[in-house]
């Protein structure tokens, strides 16, 4: 492979160079790119598969837990394979190239090498900047602005990822951290916290009319879930109970004018507001601003836009005005009072950490957020379980209560050392 | 002039994204030899039996022969795909920190003020003011890189890390790109640094910036 320049470009470039200087940051701000379109972290215990600590790793039927990248070095890449798809994957991972004690790993371990080296990248301090940088891109929140911190949700994430917790308490947190990494209290005024689900950050990042947008992107980021969901999953909510303009089914059915012209997505409102109706519940005391309001009615503002409710809030499903302005709901059918109990429902379903390890690929590969919702369901299913298996033989203390669970470190190593994600950048390893 | 002997097809179009670019994407794509191109999923052995070509004169072999024979697993078809067809820069922060590693300067150096003055033209984001990520890599783009690197080239760190060019341009491109750069790269630097006439410091500029301007470096 050969590119030829000529002088003319070395007196381009040397034209180019003298051409600007620092303007001012504010002319920035025509970058228009879609967040959801650009996608565009750990004191690790000693985390090595070499000599993994197998206390009470084996599964009930006796059999071992699947391990990250078993054999590996088995499948036929070469050293200068491992080379490239580490090269490949550490600027987003570590933010920067490959060190030469790596370089000198790979020389001699091959694609051997490429375990122990992703595990030793998960304690580096950019490791915590990159789960920062994920999490602030997927939840299109970062800065501060009128004294809102919207970095909190990154701050979390990175915590998260810098002292090994588990990956969930992005959703079952009850605290808030700072821009130094320390515990802190959270924004929104909330009698309680569900991790960046309560930070003003993400609330007013989506904020919409009917709380739709949180709750969407609640269950995308985080469950990877679009509606219209699969009923055996989140049941829907009785017709009955909705406000008109959400059950209707067809155009005929549809009785609130404004939605008549087809408000939203279409007329077939029911089957995908029959559960929104319950995710949405949750936020309908979080006005547009973030902050929690106790006198939320959840009513419709009769001088207002549909969706909106009195006080910046917006308006609930429920047509009941006793069953409106409560938080209590249902996530995937079970009962819950608040967002506290909805993070954890959440975070125990087994679309959680298939959710995350998509969220891992899709941030260490640059993909969209729609190119990412084509990865292989199978391969998703199977990371999570090695996360999962990697979390209980690290950590077994806590594998499998409410106070552990799989890391950002455990997410990451899972992700980026399967042979089938090896494949997608390398192609199949040659015949030996 | 460029010319392409590129069999990669991502590289090509990576050629084509920047040649539209004129003189700016001449500057990046100068070093636009990146590492070893994957390969295109579409025509992998794996996935595409009839690739499989008879070198042992016993015919096509059928892939799933290779497991049954001792050599390695066919894996099943890529769960994935990644999108080689355009040009994508590595976040802005990741830039950054490569910078800062390369020069061994600290983030607030003065060195890196135009960097981080336009920082958001450069890609990086601010969501709570209203600035998204912007990953594309357009001429307006080149060109204010070009501007923000310029003082990085020229700091004290740079120039007693890489004095003087080409007897440092091997290093510098090892310590840019990671790997060490073949004879066609350095070849491409002595045909620029050989027949232009310039000083030594227009030249280090020149080299220093071209080579972080180059995909090796912002692209992913």
């Amino acid at each position: 492979m050969t590119a030829r320049i000529t002088v003319g470009a070395l007196a381009l470039t040397l034209t180019a160079v003298g051409c600007y200087g620092g303007d001012d940051p504010a002319q920035a701000s025509g970058t228009t790119a879609d967040a959801a379109d650009t996608t565009t972290a750990a004191t690790t215990a000693a985390t090595t598969t070499a000599e993994p600590d197998t206390t009470g790793a084996e599964s009930s039927t006796g059999e071992a837990p699947p391990i990250e990248g078993d054999g590996l070095g088995d499948l036929g890449y070469t050293a200068e394979d491992a080379r490239t798809y580490l090269a490949e994957v550490a600027p987003m991972v570590v933010g920067r190239l490959l060190t030469a004690d790596e370089d000198n790993l790979i020389y001699h371990f091959g694609a051997d090498a490429i375990v122990p080296i992703v595990e030793a990248w998960i304690d580096e301090p950019l490791f915590a900047e990159s789960a920062r940088s994920m999490l602030q891109v997927k939840l299109a929140a970062s800065g501060k602005k009128d004294g809102i911190d919207f970095e909190l949700p990154g701050n979390l994430a990175a915590h998260l990822a810098r002292n090994d917790r588990p990956y969930a308490e992005l959703l079952t947190a009850q605290y808030c951290v700072d821009a130094a990494g320390n515990k802190a209290a959270c924004d929104t005024g909330a009698p309680y916290q569900a991790g960046v689900l309560t930070t003003r950050a993400y609330l007013i990042a989506n904020a919409s009319r009917f709380n739709l947008r949180r709750a969407r992107r609640m269950m995308f980021i985080f469950s990877c879930n679009v509606y219209p969901m699969d009923i055996k999953l989140q049941p829907p909510i009785d017709k009955e109970l909705l406000i008109p303009m959400f059950r209707a089914l067809t155009k005929d059915e549809q009785t609130e004018p404004g939605a008549s012209g087809g408000f939203g997505n279409g007329s077939a409102c029911y089957s995908c507001h029959s559960q929104f109706s319950a995710h949405a519940q949750l936020f309908v005391r979080f006005s547009q601003d973030g902050l929690w309001r106790a006198d939320a009615t959840g009513l419709q503002d009769p001088d207002n836009e549909l969706g909106r409710s009195t006080n910046g809030l917006y308006t609930s499903h429920f047509i009941s005005p006793v069953s409106a302005p409560l938080e209590v709901s249902q996530m995937f059918g079970v009962p819950v009072k608040t967002l506290t109990d909805a993070g954890r429902v959440l975070a125990d379903d087994p679309s959680f950490y298939t959710c995350a390890a998509r969220n891992v690929l899709e941030y260490s590969f640059g993909m969209s957020e729609s190119e990412a919702t084509s990865v292989e369901r199978d391969l998703l299913a199977e990371l999570a379980a090695l996360a999962t298996a990697r979390d209980l033989r690290l950590r077994p203390a806590t594998a499998g209560t409410p106070e552990g669970g799989p890391t950002f470190g455990d997410l990451f190593v899972v992700a980026l050392t399967h042979p089938r994600v090896l494949q997608v950048v390398l192609g199949p390893p040659d015949p030996l | 002039m460029i010319v392409w002997t590129v069999p990669s097809l991502s590289l090509r179009a990576r050629a084509l994204a920047l040649t539209a670019f004129g003189w700016a994407g001449l500057a990046c794509a100068a070093c636009g030899t990146g590492s070893p191109a994957p390969q295109d999923s579409e025509s992998s052995p794996a996935t595409t039996p009839a690739s499989t070509s008879d070198t042992t004169g016993e015919g096509p072999v059928d892939p799933t022969e290779a497991s049954s024979s001792g050599g390695p697993e066919a894996l099943p078809e890529d769960p994935f795909t990644l999108d080689r067809s355009n040009v994508k820069l590595l976040p802005f922060r990741v830039r950054f920190n490569r910078l800062q590693q390369l020069a061994g300067l600290k983030a607030d150096d003065p060195a890196f003020a135009v960097l981080l003055a336009r920082r958001y033209e450069l890609g990086d984001y601010d969501y709570a003011n209203g600035v998204n990520p912007d990953l594309t890599w357009t001429a307006s783009r080149i060109s204010v890189w070009i501007a923000a690197i310029l003082p990085v080239c020229r700091s004290p760190a740079m120039r007693a890390r890489f004095p003087k060019f080409p007897a440092d341009l091997p290093a510098l491109l090892t310590a840019a790109y990671g790997i060490v750069p073949d004879a066609d790269k350095l070849a491409d630097y002595e045909v620029l640094l050989g027949d232009a006439n310039i000083d030594e410091t227009t030249r280090h500029d020149s080299v220093c910036v071209t080579a972080l301007t180059a995909l090796e470096f912002v692209a992913q």
